[in-house]
């Protein structure tokens, strides 16, 4: 158990108030800026010449779009786990992790709806969607659901925010001045009374119910946009709760990669402790046998029944065209982030950073695997069809796109450390006051 | 010494070529045989037509020649006799159809000789087929005697005076038409006519799936016979089950219009939807009121100095 420290009301703001980019901090941005450009610029080129200039073809219609898309809406669902679940279960040590899941949840959940239009095509036929949509189709049911939880998850985000908005406002000279008519917009009327304090706990706690099964209705929605239909690979009762545990797996992955880095670029050492990596360490490793129970049964039981259709499939990803990436994606987002984080000496910063980074990544590559294989089976042989439709390697636009989407999403969650308090103030005041007391 | 080198490797070269040519030319006059068959056929005693097809062995194999072209004739070889010029599709086969101008020629005669030529190819030689036909047709009848049902079928073929005459011992397949093929009417696939030229069936296939009306078509089939071709006749009887046909066109279904939704679905959805929202509305109500109460009402007690920044 480690040692508590007594920290006073003024060292705890200073400490996580809101501080002006180093060197470091101002590469970092820059370049997640210039990556977002040349996406853009990519964006402007499929804008114009439209979705000829990616790989996408008869066969493979849904390529990286889609597996960032799938990669954007799982790494979402921390917000109701950091959030919700551990709020719920009465757990008070994730209290300094909160606000970063939930950045995490909303810059996921906009760069998702973003990239699922870049995907369109046109945008202007996302109006179609609405005007056209089909209440019969799983694609309808996933941009309500989408729509519902950015909503929800902005509230979560919001609500919380409401008393470290007043500490901003009482330093508005170390503000960015243009920012403080913003921060007055957004929580000017919070003076924090015993009754305000009521109504946003209530608010609060109804979020963090209403969140879970919105966030489990959004990632088993995605999962039926591949589930309904019957083709290899995809053709899976087990796809929801598939899909749901990899979610939450990711999504501790990318807490623990953002815990370290804010950790180290914001000297947190004293409100993001040894203790609290070693508690999301166990979390981590119990998701990633989770998902790697749920893996299991996704390949080995079409595996040793080999039915004629899921026969390429099968073959491609464990020893064909996807089989690097496939052993690849199942070593680092399971096998390798399990084997460090079992033990206690692997639950430490670093072993955890790289144990999230590996998560991550191999999340990354997973949702690559579920989408595009599969796309490239199709139950009808290919004939006729030119050489370039049997095949999938996105091209540069489309690389582009999709790495200045992250960066995007990344650009979100920077630029929110630089103008809030990435580590909840006035809550980590409350819980050093009851600390006191309990003393 | 180098010259007759020389020469020794001109002539062996010449002879190279010479053998190399002659291969080529031999090759070029061994062509191959080419079978070529005529059929005749008379659906429903309506308009006869002919099928050509050609096939030829590769490799202890028939395989059909495709792009074949045949000039088929009637009676004899002569242009004001050609019937049609037709070429073989993928599958070796043509079809060819008396064409108007010739029906005179046609009713003139009770029997008629169908020729096909296929000339000489860069593959085939020159190969001729025919074959005679005498008109023929077909009539279906049937009865309902002490609860068993029969099917009567009855062959004639026109005499050379014009007369419909009873054919003797001929085969007729009795069946009913289902999805892609004829079912036997009972338990044997074909029945011999009569010297009254009468093939006699019994219906056995009771509760048989019929059309909305419970008909069944009678399918009566004179196949390849020598002398008449393959004759064809539907008859459509009243014997099958009246089968009630659900139809689910543009009923509220999954796979439906979207203004065709299930009404579980809409149900559903819509509680599922009005709830949630229906939360949210009121989380920004409650979000109101703090505003309210932020706005309207004095903190409970004295606003609080602001921290310093710097820790003491």
């Amino acid at each position: 158990m480690e040692k508590e420290i007594k920290l006073s009301e003024a060292q705890i703001t200073a400490d996580l108030y809101p501080r002006k980019f180093g060197l470091p901090g101002m590469l970092w941005t820059s370049l997640l800026i210039a990556i977002c450009l040349v996406g853009a610029y990519a964006y402007y080129l499929q804008l114009r010449d439209g979705l000829g200039v990616t790989a996408l073809r008869d066969y493979a219609s849904w390529g990286i779009y889609i597996s960032n898309f799938v990669f954007f809406v799982a790494i979402s669902l921390v917000g109701s786990l950091i959030t919700a679940v551990l709020r719920l279960s009465n757990v008070h040590w994730s209290t300094p992790l909160t606000r970063i899941a939930e950045i995490i949840a909303v810059s996921g959940i906009v760069f998702a709806a973003i990239i699922i239009i870049v995907d369109m095509g046109r945008p202007d036929r996302f109006l179609y969607v609405m005007i056209h949509g089909r209440l019969q189709s799983p694609i309808i049911w996933d941009v309500v659901v989408i729509s519902t939880y950015l909503v929800i998850s902005l509230l979560l985000l919001y609500i919380p925010l409401l008393p470290d908005l007043k500490i901003m406002l009482q330093h508005k000279e170390k503000n960015i001045k243009w920012l403080n008519k913003v921060y007055h917009f957004l929580g000017s009327f919070w003076v924090g009374s015993k009754e305000q304090f009521r109504l946003s706990e209530k608010a609060i706690n109804i979020l963090a119910v209403t969140i879970i099964p919105v966030a489990f209705c959004i990632h088993t929605v995605t999962s039926w946009l591949f589930a309904t239909t019957y083709r290899p690979g995809w053709d899976s009762t087990n796809f929801g709760a598939y899909f749901i545990s990899g979610a939450f797996l990711v999504g501790a992955g990318a807490v623990v990669v953002a815990m370290y880095v804010f950790r180290k670029a914001y000297h947190l050492e004293k409100y993001i402790t040894d203790d609290h990596f070693n508690k999301m360490g166990k979390i981590v490793v119990l998701l990633a046998l989770l998902y790697l129970y749920f893996n299991i049964n996704e390949y080995l039981v079409p595996a040793f029944k080999m039915k004629k259709f899921e026969v390429e499939h099968l073959e491609g990803l464990f020893t064909g065209h996807f089989a690097g990436i496939f052993w690849f994606a199942i070593a680092t987002s399971m096998v390798l982030p399990i084997l460090i984080l079992l033990f206690k000496s692997g639950r430490k910063p670093l072993p955890m950073f790289i144990a999230g980074l590996l998560v991550v990544v191999g999340a990354w590559c997973k949702r690559f695997l579920i989408v595009t294989p599969t796309m490239l089976h199709p139950m009808l042989p290919m004939t006729d069809a030119p050489e370039e439709f049997m095949h999938y390697f996105p091209t540069w636009q489309e690389s582009a796109i999709t790495l200045g989407s992250l960066a995007g999403a990344l650009l979100i969650v920077t630029f929110f450390t630089r103008i809030l308090p990435i580590i909840p103030v006035q809550e980590t005041i409350a819980e050093q006051h009851e600390t006191d007391k309990d003393n | 010494m180098k010259r007759i080198k020389t020469t020794s490797a001109g002539l062996f070269f010449l002879l190279l070529f010479l053998a190399t040519s002659l291969s080529a030319l031999a090759q070029e006059v061994e062509k191959a045989d080419l079978n070529l068959n005529l059929r005749y056929f008379l659906k429903n005693n309506k308009v006869p037509y002919l099928t050509v097809e050609t096939n030829t062995k590769v490799e202890r194999r028939f395989e059909p020649v495709q792009g074949m072209a045949v000039a088929v004739y009637l009676n004899e070889v002569a242009p004001e006799n050609l019937l049609a010029n037709v070429v073989t599709k993928e599958d070796g086969k043509a079809t060819a159809v008396i064409p108007p101008d010739k029906r005179e020629v046609w009713n003139s005669s009770h029997q008629h000789t169908f020729i096909g030529v296929a000339e000489e190819s860069e593959r085939f030689e020159e190969t001729t087929s025919e074959i005679e036909i005498t008109k023929a047709r077909l009539a279906i009848s049937t009865d309902t005697t002490d609860g068993a049902r029969n099917v009567m079928v009855l062959l004639e073929a026109l005499d050379d005076e014009g007369n419909w005459i009873p054919v003797e011992e001929a085969d007729v397949k009795i069946g009913i038409q289902r999805l892609n093929t004829v079912l036997p009417v009972g338990p044997d696939d074909a029945y011999t006519t009569d010297e009254e030229g009468v093939a006699l069936a019994e219906f056995t296939r009771d509760g048989l799936p019929g059309d909305d009306n419970g008909n069944l078509m009678l399918v009566a089939t004179v196949l390849d016979n020598d002398t008449y071709g393959t004759l064809t006749l539907e008859e459509a009887v009243a014997w099958g089950a009246i089968v009630a046909h659900s139809n689910d066109f543009d009923k509220r279904s999954l796979f439906a219009t979207r203004d065709k939704a299930p009404y579980w679905l809409l149900f559903l959805s819509g509680f599922i939807f009005f709830t949630v929202w229906g939360t949210i509305a009121y989380l920004v109500y409650l979000l109101m009121r703090i505003r309210k109460l932020g706005k309207t009402k004095p903190a409970t007690k004295p606003e609080p100095a602001p921290v310093e920044l710097t820790p003491a």
